[in-house]
């Protein structure tokens, strides 16, 4: 299963690595922050300084050489363990269903995820559903984070077909709300409705 | 960065004739002033920044290829010699339109040409910057990014998150290693929901 997606999560490493990640050069006048692919002028600081002139240096052991074949193995084995832990959830006493077990485990993850990391608020995205990381999100919640429908179905309580009842944020679900958040979603098979008021 | 056309007015028309070729112009007027580098004490202080910074300065030359991408000087003659004159008019002409070609051409290698809607959001992106802070340099990586933004897939999205823990401040300096080794959990959890989800078969 892991072909499905590795190309995606080696071009995400490799768009990094050429966009976002900065030359490692340093020295008395400053930090170098120009990237990979933003690198035609030199060392350069933040303020467009030049600090000396030379090609962008790679970080040591994270460059695309020596972390893109250990960043495939952390997802390899991590993508090991979530299925032993699956099929073992899957074979107890409860039985749970393979979507079920997958959603509590993903729960567990992304909280323990979220929580080492530093302010919540940091991780607020109107363009990609942090949950998920696969679809559109479309429901924000009060705490500012925002979820795709998906998510919305998988992490709270069905009320109608098309009202759910939020107890918590799934990035952070140990902070519940005083009172279920409610979440309104299309029926599955309506189309858009555009309501045009013009004279 | 930027080409550089000296005219050189009032030139003495009985030069040798074939001084009035942009090469040969261009050759002996920074031959002559090839040392000039060392010997102006203004010009001196920029070298010396070239030199610290690790670029060999030896002529004029070469410092002015720290600033331009090509120097290139034309003549203009005395007045009197109007056929002289027209086709140095057309020299001039002529290096202009190559340099333009040129910097066109290079634009287009490093895929930074813009059409006219991405002209605009160039330009506005310009002005809000510069309205805002005259010292500080226009980030074009920001525009590249506005012009084409990070595709709204799986792999686009796990760079967000990967982007968002590395803006975050209170990960004060995570190193990359840090970064994509505490996103590796949560994406496997993500592919393995994602595959459940989506009911794909296969192991």
């Amino acid at each position: 299963m892991i072909w499905h997606y590795e190309e995606c999560y080696k071009r995400a490493l490799k768009e990094f690595f050429d966009d976002w990640w900065p030359c490692s050069f340093e020295n008395a006048r400053g930090r170098c922050v120009n990237t990979l692919r933003g690198h035609a002028k030199g060392h350069q600081d933040v303020k467009g300084r030049i600090l000396a002139s030379g090609k962008y240096q790679k970080t040591v052991s994270f460059n695309e050489n020596d972390y893109t074949s250990e960043w495939h193995a952390t997802i390899e084995s991590n993508l090991e363990q979530t299925r032993e832990r699956m099929d073992t959830m899957r074979r107890g006493e409860r039985a749970m269903e393979e979507e079920a077990a997958a959603t509590e485990l993903h729960l567990m993850r992304m909280n323990e995820f979220y929580s080492r990391l530093g302010s919540l608020s940091a991780y607020t995205n109107h363009s990609a559903c942090f949950s998920c990381l696969r679809e559109l999100p479309q429901h924000p919640l009060p705490c500012g984070h925002v979820l795709c429908t998906n998510c919305v179905r998988s992490f709270a309580r069905k009320r109608s077909d098309i009202t759910y009842l939020m107890d918590y944020c799934p990035l952070h679900e140990a902070q519940r709300w005083d009172r279920p958040w409610e979440i309104h979603v299309k029926p599955h098979l309506a189309g858009v409705r555009v309501l045009a008021l013009d004279g | 960065m930027p080409h550089a056309i000296i005219v050189l007015n009032f030139t003495d028309p009985s030069i040798d004739p074939r001084g009035w070729t942009t090469s040969s112009a261009t050759e002996s007027l920074l031959n002559t002033y090839s040392t000039a580098v060392w010997d102006n004490a203004d010009v001196k202080t920029h070298a010396k920044y070239w030199l610290d910074r690790g670029t060999s300065i030896n002529t004029t030359k070469d410092l002015l290829l720290c600033y331009y991408s090509t120097v290139n000087v034309v003549r203009m003659p005395q007045k009197g010699r109007y056929a002289l004159v027209d086709q140095q008019v057309v020299e001039l002409n002529s290096q202009i339109q190559q340099k333009c070609a040129l910097a066109r051409e290079n634009r287009k290698r490093l895929r930074v040409t813009y059409n006219s809607e991405e002209f605009q959001t160039a330009l506005s992106m310009g002005f809000d910057h510069f309205s805002k802070c005259l010292d500080e340099p226009f980030d074009f990586i920001a525009l590249s990014w506005n012009l084409n933004p990070i595709p709204k897939d799986f792999g686009g999205n796990i760079l967000r998150l990967a982007l968002a823990i590395k803006d975050d401040p209170m990960m004060g300096n995570a190193t990359g290693n840090e970064i994509f080794q505490r996103l590796g959990p949560m994406v496997a959890s993500c592919i393995m929901l994602d595959f459940v989800r989506h009911k794909l078969k296969g192991l």
